[in-house]
């Protein structure tokens, strides 16, 4: 009997590599942008409002608790951005910088309100011990007792195409707590690299591993459950 | 030897490469013979790129011409002609 061992070289273990993270390397493209934006430069604004505008508001519905408030915030982000182009620096990339503002707004914008979500939860996420798998699912000597099967032909492109599964991963970011959804968003959803998600976020990096070890196990149920029910 | 159970918790760890040689060794063994930990394993990776995967949502189009409208104003607002001299000349931006 002969072994599968999945391809798993060092680098295939991390699917999207963080940037070299101390390295002020200049964003030379960001540089560019931001001087039409300084320049007044319709289009470029145009432009950089379709692609963040969705994103800002995704990331917003992990600090305030309805669409409209999330909306109102990121109106201000981008009114803040605009107010605050001539100082930035370059230093951690427009991306992150923006990303920042936004959590900076919405924060504020979260403690204000009582309809809000608590935020406390981001001071350290270390609550009661979640596990990553139900406990149903392992014998008491810590062996599966029901293994998960593999989910064959449903590359993630296949499944995404089915919209039921959007709705279903969106459904289940939206169930997380505060603090595992903005880690979850920031780092797969927006593919943003660890070092800057704890500065945006203002966690360390072990309490940053943590909500998205959570996260991302929830989620992963949530689609085992969806790719289980299917085929009964 | 690595249980499945603890396996499964230290996922995130192994795939951020964020433990030490030895635990990371001890993964490696555990997959190269756990079939259901393969699986599982396999599964956090379709799941976090299916995450990469999800299209952002088109913005609304008031908040485009708001936006825009803002943009303007900002603009003309707080554009000193010393500034910026040139428009789109993004060299006096970098110095
Ligand atoms: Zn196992």
């Amino acid at each position: 009997m002969s072994i599968t061992i999945p391809a798993l070289s060092p680098s295939a273990s991390s699917p999207r590599q963080d940037a070299s993270p101390a390295t002020s390397a200049a964003h030379p493209e960001d540089a560019a942008l931001v001087g039409r934006l300084l320049a007044g430069d319709e289009a470029a604004f145009a432009g950089l409002v379709e692609q963040y505008h969705g994103r800002l508001v995704r990331l917003a519905l992990a600090f305030v608790a309805d669409r409209a408030t999330a909306e109102e915030v990121v109106q201000d982000t981008w009114l803040a951005m605009l107010t605050g182009l001539r100082s930035f620096e370059g230093r951690s990339g427009l991306k992150t910088w923006i990303f920042s503002i936004l959590t900076n707004r919405a924060k504020t914008r979260g403690h204000r309100e009582k309809s809000s979500v608590p935020f406390s939860a981001f001071g350290d996420g270390h609550t009661a011990h979640e596990p990553a798998v139900a406990p149903a699912r392992f014998t008491a000597a810590g062996s599966w007792s029901a293994a998960p099967e593999p989910w064959i032909d449903e590359t993630p492109e296949t499944l995404l195409l089915r919209g039921e599964v959007r709705t279903l991963i969106e459904r289940a970011i939206a169930g997380l707590p505060p603090a595992q959804r903005a880690v979850l968003t920031l780092r797969d959803v927006e593919g943003v690299a660890s070092a800057d998600v704890c500065n945006i976020l203002g966690i360390r990096e072990t309490n940053q591993r943590v909500l998205l070890h959570r996260a991302r196990s929830r989620i992963r149920a949530a689609l085992e459950q969806h790719v289980r029910r299917d085929r009964c | 030897m690595l249980t499945c159970r603890e396996l499964t918790e230290l996922t995130t760890d192994y795939l951020e490469r964020r433990m030490p040689l030895r635990d990371w060794l001890r993964v490696r063994v555990h997959i190269a013979i756990c079939r259901g930990c393969r699986t599982y394993l396999a599964q956090m990776k379709q799941t976090i790129r299916l995450l990469g995967l999800l299209p952002p949502e088109a913005p609304p189009p008031h908040a485009r011409v708001e936006l825009l409208a803002s943009f303007r104003n900002t603009h003309s607002n707080t554009q000193s002609p010393r500034d910026i001299t040139r428009a789109g000349d993004s060299a006096t931006w970098a110095r």
